[in-house]
Protein backbone atom coordinates (compact mmCIF):
# COMPACT_ATOMS: atom_id res chain seq x y z
CA UNK A 1 0.00 0.00 0.00
CA UNK A 2 1.08 3.33 -0.38
CA UNK A 3 4.05 4.32 2.32
CA UNK A 4 5.29 7.48 0.73
CA UNK A 5 2.66 10.36 -1.05
CA UNK A 6 4.13 12.91 -3.27
CA UNK A 7 1.93 16.28 -3.24
CA UNK A 8 2.90 18.87 -5.68
CA UNK A 9 1.39 22.02 -5.21
CA UNK A 10 1.04 25.39 -7.37
CA UNK A 11 -1.11 27.32 -4.72
CA UNK A 12 -4.31 27.09 -6.81
CA UNK A 13 -7.45 26.08 -5.33
CA UNK A 14 -7.43 22.81 -7.27
CA UNK A 15 -3.78 21.91 -5.59
CA UNK A 16 -5.97 22.51 -2.21
CA UNK A 17 -8.62 20.27 -3.10
CA UNK A 18 -5.96 17.82 -3.79
CA UNK A 19 -4.47 18.59 -0.20
CA UNK A 20 -7.44 18.26 1.91
CA UNK A 21 -7.72 14.66 -0.02
CA UNK A 22 -4.43 13.85 0.35
CA UNK A 23 -4.41 14.93 4.32
CA UNK A 24 -7.16 12.45 5.19
CA UNK A 25 -5.85 9.82 2.79
CA UNK A 26 -1.87 9.96 4.65
CA UNK A 27 -3.74 9.59 7.52
CA UNK A 28 -6.16 6.79 7.09
CA UNK A 29 -3.13 4.40 5.38
CA UNK A 30 -0.53 5.89 7.73
CA UNK A 31 1.56 6.98 4.54
CA UNK A 32 4.66 9.34 4.80
CA UNK A 33 3.90 12.96 2.63
CA UNK A 34 6.19 15.26 0.93
CA UNK A 35 4.94 18.33 -0.63
CA UNK A 36 6.57 19.76 -3.43
CA UNK A 37 6.65 23.43 -5.42
CA UNK A 38 8.50 23.93 -8.51
CA UNK A 39 10.01 27.24 -9.16
CA UNK A 40 10.00 28.86 -12.32
CA UNK A 41 13.90 29.72 -13.14
CA UNK A 42 14.01 33.29 -13.90
CA UNK A 43 15.68 34.24 -17.59
CA UNK A 44 18.76 35.89 -16.63
CA UNK A 45 17.69 38.98 -19.01
CA UNK A 46 15.19 39.20 -16.14
CA UNK A 47 17.25 39.49 -13.21
CA UNK A 48 18.33 43.68 -13.37
CA UNK A 49 15.43 44.32 -15.58
CA UNK A 50 12.37 45.04 -12.93
CA UNK A 51 14.74 46.17 -9.96
CA UNK A 52 14.83 49.24 -12.31
CA UNK A 53 11.31 49.78 -10.87
CA UNK A 54 11.60 50.46 -7.15
CA UNK A 55 8.02 49.73 -6.10
CA UNK A 56 8.46 46.00 -7.72
CA UNK A 57 9.85 42.89 -5.94
CA UNK A 58 13.31 41.45 -7.52
CA UNK A 59 11.62 38.55 -9.57
CA UNK A 60 13.47 36.07 -7.44
CA UNK A 61 12.18 36.97 -3.96
CA UNK A 62 8.44 37.19 -5.45
CA UNK A 63 9.33 33.52 -6.28
CA UNK A 64 10.80 32.46 -3.55
CA UNK A 65 8.08 34.15 -1.67
CA UNK A 66 5.20 33.05 -3.48
CA UNK A 67 6.89 29.50 -3.16
CA UNK A 68 6.94 29.62 0.71
CA UNK A 69 2.98 30.68 0.61
CA UNK A 70 2.60 27.84 -1.16
CA UNK A 71 4.36 25.74 1.20
CA UNK A 72 3.03 27.03 4.44
CA UNK A 73 -0.60 26.92 3.36
CA UNK A 74 0.13 22.97 3.02
CA UNK A 75 1.85 22.83 6.08
CA UNK A 76 -0.90 24.35 7.93
CA UNK A 77 -3.08 21.93 6.80
CA UNK A 78 -1.35 19.51 7.30
CA UNK A 79 -0.71 20.99 11.23
CA UNK A 80 -4.54 20.60 11.23
CA UNK A 81 -5.15 16.97 10.30
CA UNK A 82 -2.03 16.26 12.09
CA UNK A 83 -0.27 14.66 9.49
CA UNK A 84 3.58 15.03 9.35
CA UNK A 85 4.90 16.24 6.07
CA UNK A 86 8.25 17.41 5.06
CA UNK A 87 7.90 20.42 2.65
CA UNK A 88 10.45 20.92 -0.65
CA UNK A 89 10.61 23.19 -3.65
CA UNK A 90 12.81 22.53 -6.49
CA UNK A 91 13.64 25.08 -10.03
CA UNK A 92 12.61 23.60 -13.16
CA UNK A 93 11.26 24.99 -16.20
CA UNK A 94 9.02 22.42 -17.05
CA UNK A 95 7.11 21.40 -13.47
CA UNK A 96 6.17 17.62 -15.09
CA UNK A 97 9.63 17.00 -15.15
CA UNK A 98 10.90 18.03 -12.18
CA UNK A 99 7.32 16.03 -10.20
CA UNK A 100 8.22 12.82 -11.87
CA UNK A 101 12.48 13.18 -11.11
CA UNK A 102 11.48 13.97 -7.53
CA UNK A 103 9.09 11.06 -7.00
CA UNK A 104 11.57 8.80 -8.47
CA UNK A 105 14.76 10.17 -6.77
CA UNK A 106 13.11 10.10 -3.22
CA UNK A 107 10.73 6.58 -3.58
CA UNK A 108 7.79 8.19 -3.42
CA UNK A 109 4.94 5.53 -4.47
CA UNK A 110 2.06 8.02 -5.03
CA UNK A 111 1.45 11.28 -6.68
CA UNK A 112 -1.45 13.45 -6.09
CA UNK A 113 -2.57 16.44 -7.98
CA UNK A 114 -5.45 18.90 -8.82
CA UNK A 115 -7.09 18.52 -12.20
CA UNK A 116 -7.72 22.24 -13.49
CA UNK A 117 -4.70 24.55 -14.42
CA UNK A 118 -4.81 28.22 -13.53
CA UNK A 119 -4.28 29.65 -16.61
CA UNK A 120 -7.40 30.74 -19.05
CA UNK A 121 -7.84 28.09 -21.55
CA UNK A 122 -6.42 25.12 -19.35
CA UNK A 123 -9.09 25.69 -17.13
CA UNK A 124 -11.76 24.40 -19.95
CA UNK A 125 -9.37 21.12 -19.94
CA UNK A 126 -7.65 19.20 -16.94
CA UNK A 127 -4.09 21.18 -15.78
CA UNK A 128 -1.46 20.94 -18.53
CA UNK A 129 1.38 19.57 -15.79
CA UNK A 130 -0.82 17.27 -14.92
CA UNK A 131 -1.73 15.98 -17.99
CA UNK A 132 2.11 15.86 -18.67
CA UNK A 133 2.79 13.59 -15.22
CA UNK A 134 0.43 11.37 -16.50
CA UNK A 135 2.00 10.72 -19.30
CA UNK A 136 5.34 10.57 -18.01
CA UNK A 137 5.11 9.07 -14.70
CA UNK A 138 5.68 5.20 -13.94
CA UNK A 139 3.92 5.84 -10.71
CA UNK A 140 -0.07 6.07 -10.05
CA UNK A 141 -1.20 9.38 -10.32
CA UNK A 142 -4.04 10.51 -8.28
CA UNK A 143 -6.12 12.91 -9.67
CA UNK A 144 -8.80 15.16 -8.20
CA UNK A 145 -10.81 17.32 -9.65
CA UNK B 1 -13.62 8.21 2.41
CA UNK B 2 -13.19 6.41 -0.74
CA UNK B 3 -16.65 4.08 0.30
CA UNK B 4 -17.31 2.35 -3.16
CA UNK B 5 -14.59 2.05 -6.04
CA UNK B 6 -15.15 1.93 -9.51
CA UNK B 7 -12.09 -0.18 -11.20
CA UNK B 8 -12.10 -0.03 -15.28
CA UNK B 9 -10.78 -3.63 -16.57
CA UNK B 10 -9.14 -4.08 -19.64
CA UNK B 11 -7.14 -7.12 -19.24
CA UNK B 12 -3.81 -5.15 -20.15
CA UNK B 13 -0.89 -6.22 -17.72
CA UNK B 14 -1.39 -2.48 -16.45
CA UNK B 15 -5.17 -3.61 -15.86
CA UNK B 16 -3.68 -6.53 -14.09
CA UNK B 17 -1.41 -3.82 -11.65
CA UNK B 18 -4.75 -1.39 -11.26
CA UNK B 19 -7.06 -4.19 -9.96
CA UNK B 20 -4.08 -5.17 -7.46
CA UNK B 21 -3.78 -1.67 -6.45
CA UNK B 22 -7.23 -1.20 -6.15
CA UNK B 23 -8.09 -4.03 -3.99
CA UNK B 24 -4.81 -3.23 -1.68
CA UNK B 25 -6.64 0.53 -1.12
CA UNK B 26 -10.26 -0.94 -0.72
CA UNK B 27 -8.63 -3.59 2.16
CA UNK B 28 -6.93 -0.88 3.65
CA UNK B 29 -10.03 1.67 3.40
CA UNK B 30 -12.40 -1.03 4.20
CA UNK B 31 -14.31 0.01 0.77
CA UNK B 32 -16.82 -2.07 -1.63
CA UNK B 33 -15.27 -2.75 -5.44
CA UNK B 34 -17.24 -2.14 -8.58
CA UNK B 35 -15.58 -3.83 -11.64
CA UNK B 36 -16.64 -2.86 -14.71
CA UNK B 37 -14.94 -3.83 -17.93
CA UNK B 38 -16.20 -2.08 -21.23
CA UNK B 39 -15.94 -3.51 -24.36
CA UNK B 40 -16.50 -1.67 -28.34
CA UNK B 41 -19.54 -2.62 -29.85
CA UNK B 42 -19.86 -4.58 -32.99
CA UNK B 43 -20.79 -3.14 -36.30
CA UNK B 44 -23.74 -4.09 -37.02
CA UNK B 45 -23.25 -5.83 -40.02
CA UNK B 46 -20.64 -7.58 -38.68
CA UNK B 47 -23.21 -8.23 -35.44
CA UNK B 48 -26.01 -9.84 -38.27
CA UNK B 49 -23.14 -11.65 -39.70
CA UNK B 50 -22.20 -13.02 -36.01
CA UNK B 51 -25.89 -13.99 -35.52
CA UNK B 52 -26.23 -15.85 -38.32
CA UNK B 53 -23.31 -18.00 -38.04
CA UNK B 54 -24.06 -18.56 -34.26
CA UNK B 55 -22.75 -15.58 -32.29
CA UNK B 56 -19.38 -16.92 -32.07
CA UNK B 57 -17.67 -13.80 -31.85
CA UNK B 58 -20.23 -12.36 -29.31
CA UNK B 59 -20.05 -15.27 -26.98
CA UNK B 60 -16.28 -15.00 -27.03
CA UNK B 61 -16.43 -11.73 -26.18
CA UNK B 62 -18.43 -11.83 -23.51
CA UNK B 63 -16.71 -15.26 -21.87
CA UNK B 64 -13.80 -12.66 -21.96
CA UNK B 65 -15.29 -10.22 -20.22
CA UNK B 66 -16.61 -12.57 -17.81
CA UNK B 67 -13.05 -14.16 -17.25
CA UNK B 68 -11.89 -10.61 -16.48
CA UNK B 69 -14.15 -9.90 -13.92
CA UNK B 70 -14.02 -13.37 -12.55
CA UNK B 71 -10.27 -12.86 -11.92
CA UNK B 72 -10.63 -9.38 -10.70
CA UNK B 73 -13.48 -10.75 -8.08
CA UNK B 74 -10.88 -13.65 -7.02
CA UNK B 75 -8.78 -11.17 -6.30
CA UNK B 76 -10.71 -8.98 -4.51
CA UNK B 77 -11.90 -12.12 -2.30
CA UNK B 78 -8.42 -13.03 -1.80
CA UNK B 79 -7.69 -9.42 0.06
CA UNK B 80 -10.83 -9.83 2.24
CA UNK B 81 -12.98 -6.96 -0.66
CA UNK B 82 -16.43 -7.28 -1.58
CA UNK B 83 -16.83 -7.41 -5.25
CA UNK B 84 -19.46 -6.73 -7.80
CA UNK B 85 -18.80 -6.82 -11.14
CA UNK B 86 -20.32 -6.01 -15.40
CA UNK B 87 -19.61 -5.70 -18.47
CA UNK B 88 -21.12 -3.59 -21.24
CA UNK B 89 -20.76 -2.45 -25.03
CA UNK B 90 -20.15 1.23 -25.72
CA UNK B 91 -18.10 3.27 -27.97
CA UNK B 92 -16.99 5.85 -25.18
CA UNK B 93 -15.58 4.14 -21.93
CA UNK B 94 -15.61 7.21 -20.35
CA UNK B 95 -19.30 8.14 -20.47
CA UNK B 96 -19.75 4.25 -18.52
CA UNK B 97 -17.26 5.22 -16.79
CA UNK B 98 -19.15 8.60 -15.00
CA UNK B 99 -22.67 7.00 -15.51
CA UNK B 100 -22.04 3.77 -13.43
CA UNK B 101 -19.28 6.17 -10.87
CA UNK B 102 -22.64 8.11 -10.68
CA UNK B 103 -25.36 5.45 -10.43
CA UNK B 104 -23.41 3.27 -7.62
CA UNK B 105 -21.84 5.78 -6.15
CA UNK B 106 -18.33 5.48 -6.27
CA UNK B 107 -16.26 8.02 -5.16
CA UNK B 108 -12.86 6.89 -6.34
CA UNK B 109 -12.43 5.42 -9.81
CA UNK B 110 -9.05 3.58 -11.20
CA UNK B 111 -8.06 2.71 -14.48
CA UNK B 112 -5.00 1.21 -16.37
CA UNK B 113 -2.25 3.41 -18.39
CA UNK B 114 -3.56 1.92 -21.62
CA UNK B 115 -6.66 1.39 -22.14
CA UNK B 116 -5.94 -2.08 -24.94
CA UNK B 117 -7.97 -2.96 -27.76
CA UNK B 118 -10.14 -0.06 -27.98
CA UNK B 119 -11.12 2.85 -30.31
CA UNK B 120 -10.37 5.43 -27.92
CA UNK B 121 -6.94 4.68 -27.55
CA UNK B 122 -5.11 6.00 -24.82
CA UNK B 123 -6.70 5.68 -21.37
CA UNK B 124 -5.40 8.68 -20.19
CA UNK B 125 -7.60 10.49 -22.49
CA UNK B 126 -10.34 8.61 -20.82
CA UNK B 127 -9.20 9.52 -17.56
CA UNK B 128 -9.42 12.94 -18.75
CA UNK B 129 -12.39 12.94 -20.12
CA UNK B 130 -13.78 11.15 -17.08
CA UNK B 131 -12.61 13.96 -15.08
CA UNK B 132 -13.87 17.19 -17.10
CA UNK B 133 -17.29 14.94 -17.29
CA UNK B 134 -17.62 13.69 -13.49
CA UNK B 135 -16.57 14.99 -10.09
CA UNK B 136 -14.67 11.78 -9.15
CA UNK B 137 -10.92 11.43 -8.23
CA UNK B 138 -9.02 9.16 -10.54
CA UNK B 139 -6.20 7.37 -9.49
CA UNK B 140 -4.31 6.38 -13.17
CA UNK B 141 -2.16 3.35 -12.37
CA UNK B 142 0.47 2.77 -15.18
Amino acid sequence: MFKHILLPTDGTEASLKAARLTMELSKRLGARLTVLHVVPPIPRHRHRGDAAVAEKLDPIEANQQHAAECLNQIAELAATHEVVCNCSEVTDSAPYRAIVDFARQHECDLIVMGSHGKHGLERLVMGSQTHKVLLASHLPVLVCP
Amino acid sequence: MFERILVLIDGSEASGRAVNLCMETAASLGSHVYALHVMSPLPTVDLLADYIEGNIHFTRLTSRAQALLDDAKRVGEAAGVVVSTEYTFDRRPDTVVVSRACARGCDLVVMPSTLAAHPQGFVRDVAQQVLLDGETPVLVCP
